[in-house]
């Protein structure tokens, strides 16, 4: 067995309520690399397209990486894999956490959940010896009370992941969290664990994980540290102040916030809402999301006046400041986090929430809909009356907003009819809030993400911070650190891609990893070539940069092939709404649209990947390169390539 | 030389846990926090996080109790240390100790503090200042100033 890893899988059989335990192959170690990229594997072999969703034997999958709960100081997340509810096609998720390092310190690398329990329970892991429980007293709890009541039947020391109300009521963007308010919230994995009747995986771990080469990682986790350390960087301490809020701001600035359901994409009442104004008046103090963490960008934060007043939670991501607050046309901070206590509690995605509210608000705003349509909720922007209670009947899918919106935004334009699917910027549908059009990396990023529009499956904040520097060192050519051209941003998203599978797949935090990618000083830079050695200095198995790179290469092909299988092509890896036809409203990229840009980008991304470029699957050639035979005969005995 | 003490403050502890995963890898070289010989408790609904450590009290509990004086204090320190090859394992430490901070490992060794030859690597790992190592007199300092601070901005 190699270090780094536990060394094995959990399979959790809700039918039979039988646990058993599988050795993690070296093998898939260096094929896939950790988390997410086994995780990937795993769907592929257990998850044929007859499958649905809902159907007990889809697969909910757990995934920490070789680097989570070790002494390198790169955070510490779970990354959650199934097929996804909302969108029908690949689906997953990564939240911090403390459940995944407790999962390993348990034992267990990864969980595959299958079948379906007769009544709602939920699992304890307790060092290794599994139990499956009855959960009836759970039932309806929201998240914060099923942590708190779980920590008080097992003990402090276990760690936690749940789903809430939202996820028992099959809301299909219901996430899973863990310990209370860290979240895995795309993919809808919420939606698959409530139909498998699980509610809750109570992990209890006491055991050590070893490394390869102990003097070396040390020594690797000091620089690291050093690197990250809050005393010595100004941007990474700037950044473990704020956490992610400061991009508000930023991208105010730059033009991409989405303001009153895409209408806009600079907010006029930024100062009301800004990180200042957050950590000034609402931040109690700092507060760590992952083992071993030295950055610490999350926040307790406390609402000290307003109609809020009094109320009490932790970290709020800048995602939220837009899709709960200025795609809302809300400049209300207290009412943003009330609001993000409110779908934390209910457990579901923030974005498809508030971009399902959104849809409504604009379409009142048309006189497409009114009350009747609405229960007599008046969805007039910024109306936060109407907000909370959408939000409640979302969560609890009652009434009619909730049976409206319960089953994503474009669900729901359907169900509502009258073009209203015009209103909904979305790729495969998924919706995502940050407005792309004047940003051509970020634009093909959500066309081409496995799971539907989203800024986290091939997002580079190269072009978005201006780091032309960082595009020399990478391509050879500033052109990928201009954020506005469409020069190497397919050469830039292909890269991208294959590096936050990199990241998702050792288990680390993204934050830190786009931090360390991009600092100022190039000998501190982080890229394939350093995790490469990490990963071989933990684990002992040999990875160079070129390996790792086709690992990850691997890991995101066999996506976009779950994806092939289940009919995607060409034709969905496209934007839909505002984003493509209507002409960006300011910002830097004022006046750009992506249905100018779009094809020529795919045409390049496709060549790079090397997948054929009229259809966009991925050919044989390159599937038998990368040693996915097996994936190829699959594909062609099915037809599809 | 001067004793310095390991002092906690838990205003200013995220919650990380980085201070048991390099106290557990700098006695074992692996990354057990189960087996560090501090812990933080978490509290994450009320965003508080109570670090637990030796105090290296003056009239140590755990010292008194052992019946075989496989406990001693290392006078270049001042670390109450455990000899492992005179502990006989009868837990008196553990019970004596009123913070709990003795703790049992998966082999039965029985696990303290022992300031890392006086340079303690939770400190070095504690990048929020929560943990420090410092003189008595500079520690009181400190608190007492941190007091004042939060009564002059009327918090107390």
């Amino acid at each position: 067995m190699s270090h780094g890893f536990a060394g094995n899988i959990l399979r959790l059989d809700m039918t039979a309520k039988r646990a058993t335990t599988e050795p993690l192959p070296d093998i898939w170690c260096t094929n896939f690399l950790g988390a997410s990229g086994i995780n990937d594997w795993i769907l592929w072999n257990e998850v044929p397209p007859e499958v649905e969703p809902l159907n007990p034997e889809n697969r909910l999958i757990f995934g920490v990486g070789p680097l989570g709960g070790t002494l390198i100081p790169l955070g510490s997340r779970t990354h959650v894999t199934t097929r996804s509810p909302l969108t029908g096609i690949f689906g997953d998720g990564n939240g911090g956490g403390f459940w995944s390092s407790t999962l390993k310190f348990a034992g267990f690398d990864h969980i595959i959940v299958q079948g379906k329990a007769d009544k709602l329970s939920y699992v304890y892991i307790d060092d290794g010896k599994v139990s499956f429980r009855d959960a009836a007293h759970l039932k309806g709890l929201d998240m914060y009370q099923t942590n708190i009541a779980l920590k008080k039947e097992l003990g402090q020391d276990v760690s936690v992941a749940a789903i809430g109300p939202a996820g028992e009521n099959l809301v299909r963007f219901a996430n899973v969290m863990f310990d209370s308010f860290r979240s895995a919230s795309k993919g809808g994995a919420g939606c698959v664990m409530g139909s498998k009747n699980l509610k809750a995986i109570a992990v209890r771990g006491t055991k050590p994980i070893t490394v390869a080469h102990p003097e070396e990682v040390r020594r690797i986790a000091e620089d690291l540290r050093r690197k990250l350390d809050i005393r010595l960087s100004k941007g990474i301490a700037s950044f473990g102040e704020t956490g992610t809020t400061f991009l508000a701001r930023h991208y105010n600035e730059e033009g991409c916030n989405s303001v009153r359901n895409y209408q806009d994409v600079v907010f006029d009442r930024i100062d009301d809402i800004d990180a200042e104004k957050f950590v000034r008046e609402y931040v109690q103090h700092n507060i760590s999301c992952a083992t071993n963490c030295p950055v610490h960008c999350a926040h307790h934060w406390h609402i000290p006046s307003g109609r809020y007043a009094g109320e009490e939670g932790s970290k709020i991501e800048y995602i939220i400041m837009d899709a709960m607050g200025m795609h809302l046309g809300v400049g209300d901070l207290g009412a943003i986090l009330h609001h993000q206590n409110l779908v934390n509690r209910f457990g579901m995605d923030a974005t498809q929430t508030g971009t399902g509210i959104g849809l409504l608000m604009e379409l009142w705003q048309h006189g497409i809909i009114n009350e009747k349509d609405t229960g007599g909720l008046r969805m007039e922007w910024g109306n936060l009356e109407a907000i909370d209670e959408a939000v409640k009947q979302i969560g609890a899918r009652k009434g009619a907003v909730g049976e409206l919106l319960a089953d994503g935004t474009v669900a729901a334009a359907e169900k509502i009819g009258k073009d209203a699917i015009k209103y909904v910027c979305h790729s495969k549908g998924l919706t995502e809030v940050e407005d792309v059009r004047g940003f051509p990396a970020w634009a093909l990023g959500y066309a081409i993400s496995t799971r539907g529009a989203d800024h986290l499956k091939a997002h580079s904040q190269i072009d978005k911070q201006f780091k032309r520097d960082v595009s020399i060192q990478l391509f050879g050519v500033p052109d990928a650190g201009d954020p506005t051209t469409t020069a190497y941003k397919a050469k830039s998203s292909r890269y991208h891609e294959e590096f936050e599978s990199i990241i998702n797949s050792l288990g680390i935090c993204m934050m830190h990893a786009q931090s360390l990618a991009i600092k100022s000083n190039p000998k501190e830079r982080v890229h394939m070539a350093e995790y490469a050695n990490i990963f071989s200095q933990v684990t002992g198995l040999p990875m160079t940069k070129e390996s790792i790179q086709q690992s990850a290469e691997r890991n995101v092909i066999l996506e976009h092939c779950f994806n092939a299988r289940l009919g995607i092509t060409r034709k969905d890896d496209t934007l839909h709404g505002r984003w493509m036809n209507e002409p960006c409203p300011g910002g830097l990229g004022k006046g750009m649209k992506v249905a100018d840009y779009l094809d020529a980008l795919l045409d390049e991304y496709y060549t790079e990947r090397g997948f054929d470029v009229k259809t966009g699957k991925p050919t044989r050639q390159r599937l038998e390169s990368l040693g996915l035979g097996s994936v190829a005969d699959d594909l062609s005995k099915r037809g599809i390539i | 030389m001067p004793k310095k003490i390991l002092v906690s403050d838990q205003s200013k502890c995220t919650g990380c846990h980085s201070c048991e995963m390099w106290c557990s890898f700098h006695h074992s070289q692996e990354c057990h926090p189960a087996e560090a010989r501090l812990k933080v408790v978490p509290f994450e609904d009320k965003g508080t996080f109570v670090p637990m450590v030796c105090h290296h009290c003056r009239e140590p509990w755990c010292l008194n109790a052992c019946p075989v004086n496989a406990i001693s204090r290392d006078p270049e320190t001042n670390a109450v240390v455990i000899s492992q090859e005179l502990c006989v394992g009868c837990q008196a430490c553990a019970e004596a100790c009123p913070f709990g901070v003795i703790r049992i490992s998966s082999k039965g060794e029985f696990l303290k503090c022992d300031l890392c030859e006086g340079s303690p690597v939770c400190v070095w790992a504690c990048t929020r200042g929560a943990l420090k190592y410092e003189e008595p007199s500079q520690a009181y300092l400190d608190k007492v100033t941190a007091g004042a601070v939060k009564r002059l901005e009327g918090a107390v």
